[in-house]
């Protein structure tokens, strides 16, 4: 077999072609890591879960359209906090979470500590309705 | 039965896409197959997901009847056709001309290259932040939501960007039309398919153009990108607009290359479903749309039909972002004009912050030297970069690369303070959806060199 038959004709071509096999193989490595890494999740979890610390309250919340978000974290300079709300937003869906805004009916008290948020419901005169075992309160505000 | 409900709508919206294309296929000079199938899984979805839509525009909720019954009487309605075109002759469904072990190879390394998307596909199931955050919210609210797609337009959830076109959650929703509850297979599965069909199309495609096997080290190039393929999992639009970019593109070069209809009919096609994938997809369409007339007449000349073809499919196809854009989508909350701003106004660092922050992203150690080999591929092609044929995919991107940069530059919700940061998470993704678009340009500018034989003197290269 003539090896020069199955190169491309030009060396220019010849050489880009070694280049994108040289950062395809590069890419292959770190993926390959990659791979390897989810291998070893896998072992523990069948797949990632995300807002699992909201398991349990859509079925309380699922005909509630309205819920008040209360955190006292920032969640415009908190990375953690701002996923934190994503997260929950997307776990309590269709339910719309109204940032801060403890006028609705129903709140979700999200805070770094359960102290605090214990405080907070007797401050807006609420009535905790649920709360699951990542220290998430679900509450009514008392008419 | 759970498995057979999960792809059955994948299963319609293909054979919609394929016998839809195969209507518009010119019996005497087929389609390549592999070009036919990864245009079809696209072309389908994005037919699927436009009819999905008009349960919410005329119920304003998902009316499961109307949308299985509409794309069940497509399919039947295109499956007649098709054998009434083909007389009844099953094997002229299929065109299996160019079908060899030689030419099947490469497809063959795609299959088992694409091992990680699935991989990493199944595992991170609910994808990256805005797949949460914006386009599986979305499909998630419309689907379980007793207001239907009002409850997505409340403005309280203005971080999820009501005003972004919705052909993503369409999708989604399609995907779930036979289930009680939003299950994440499915926009998992939409990442899968959109990923390997852009990279199968962008594969087929440059066989189909250069004829060279080499081609495969472009599909490998991306699936064994770590960026490509975090991106393309991530559930977001951009894969959408990847997709529907690069089959433009190409749609639109084989018009001028072969003149035929089914490439002018597809050309336009994608560019409506484009411009109702992402805002950005939006500009992409606006782009190519006038840029198309540009490229066809330079050294060409086509007739007053691939116009009418083009042009006629792209309003279809585009009626959907229209209605959407005039009739249901709320204006952006995240957007000041500088340049009226008393408050907010422009600053010539937000010039200096985004053309240097498109050239760091270039040489970003996350992309691995990618973007600096396909620099060096345009390079090496001596200008016909820029040669007559190719000249729609630079003519896109300056004019793309260009409009964004104003964007930039006069969006000032994001301002100094924050420019930055807006790039940071953002420009990368860009970048991403026009990847395919720009290996299939380098490579295609590389493999226009004329054989050896065609030479005028020796040795003129090299």
């Amino acid at each position: 077999m003539n090896l020069r038959s199955f190169l491309p004709p030009y060396r220019r071509q010849l050489f880009y072609l070694t280049a994108l096999f040289g950062v395809s193989m590069m890419n292959l490595i770190v993926l390959s890591q990659d791979i390897r890494r989810i291998q070893s999740f896998k072992k523990v979890l069948p797949y990632q879960m995300i807002g699992y610390q909201f398991n349990g309250l859509d079925e309380f919340t699922k005909d509630i359209s309205h819920i008040g978000y209360y955190t006292d974290l920032d969640i415009e300079t908190d990375t953690a906090a701002s996923k934190m709300f994503a997260h929950a937003q997307y776990m309590l869906a269709p339910s719309i979470l109204d940032l801060n805004n403890t006028d609705h009916d129903y709140i979700l008290f999200v805070c770094s500590n359960e102290k605090v948020a214990w405080q907070k419901i007797k401050e807006v005169k609420a009535l905790p309705l649920r709360r699951n075992k990542y220290g998430m309160i679900l509450a009514r505000r008392l008419p | 039965m759970t498995l057979i409900l999960t792809y059955l709508p994948y299963l319609i919206s293909f054979l919609i896409g394929y016998l839809f294309i195969l209507l518009l296929d010119d019996p005497k000079k087929r389609l390549p197959l592999s070009i036919h199938l990864f245009l079809a899984s696209g072309i389908g979805l994005g037919i699927s997901s436009q009819i999905t839509f008009f349960s919410f525009a005329f119920w304003g909720e998902l009316n499961r009847a109307f949308v299985i019954a509409l794309n069940v009487i497509s399919m039947t309605g295109l499956l007649v056709g098709a054998i009434v075109k083909t007389r009844g002759r099953p094997g002229q469904l299929i065109n299996l001309s160019h079908m060899s072990l030689a030419n099947a190879w490469p497809y063959a390394v795609l299959i088992l290259c694409s091992y990680p998307l699935w991989n990493h596909g199944h595992f991170y199931v609910f994808g990256g932040w805005d797949a949460w955050a914006t386009w599986n919210l979305k499909s998630k609210m419309m689907f379980l939501s007793p207001d239907g797609w009002s409850t997505i337009f409340d403005p309280i959830l203005w971080r999820s960007s009501p005003h972004y076109p919705l052909q993503l959650p369409m999708t989604n929703l399609w995907g779930w039309i036979f289930m009680e509850t939003p299950e994440h297979i499915i926009p998992v599965t939409n990442a899968f398919v959109f990923s390997f069909s852009t990279v199968g199309l962008l594969l087929a495609g440059l066989i189909h153009v250069t004829r060279s096997r080499f081609s495969v080290l472009c599909a490998t190039l991306l699936l064994f990108s770590s960026m490509f393929v975090k991106l393309s999992l991530s559930q977001y639009a951009d894969i959408v607009v990847a997709y529907y970019l690069l089959a433009a593109l190409i749609c639109v070069l084989m018009t001028k290359m072969s003149g035929q209809r089914v490439f002018a009919v597809l050309a336009g096609v994608s560019l409506g479903f484009l411009s109702f994938s992402k805002g950005e997809g939006f500009i992409a369409a606006g782009i190519i749309f006038c840029l198309t007339p540009l490229y066809l007449l330079w050294k060409h000349q086509p007739t007053k039909k691939t116009f009418v073809y083009i042009y006629g499919a792209g309003a279809v196809a585009s009626i959907v972002t229209i209605l959407f854009s005039a009739l249901f989508s709320p204006e952006s909350e995240t957007f000041i004009n500088g340049l009226m701003s008393d408050t907010h106004p422009v600053s010539f660092y937000r010039v200096k912050a985004i053309l240097s922050f498109i050239l760091v992203e270039m040489i970003s150690p996350t992309w691995n030297g990618l973007w600096i080999v396909l620099v060096a591929g345009l390079i090496l092609s001596s200008g016909r970069c820029f040669s007559s044929k190719s000249i729609i995919f630079p003519g896109f991107l300056l004019g793309y690369i260009g409009v964004i940069s104003v964007y930039y530059f006069v969006n000032t919700y994001f301002d100094d303070s924050r420019i930055l940061w807006w790039l940071q998470v953002s420009l990368h993704r860009l970048m991403y959806a026009t990847l395919p678009s720009v290996v299939f340009w380098t490579f295609h500018s590389l493999w226009q060199l004329p054989t050896p034989s065609q030479e005028k003197t020796p040795n003129h290269d090299d």
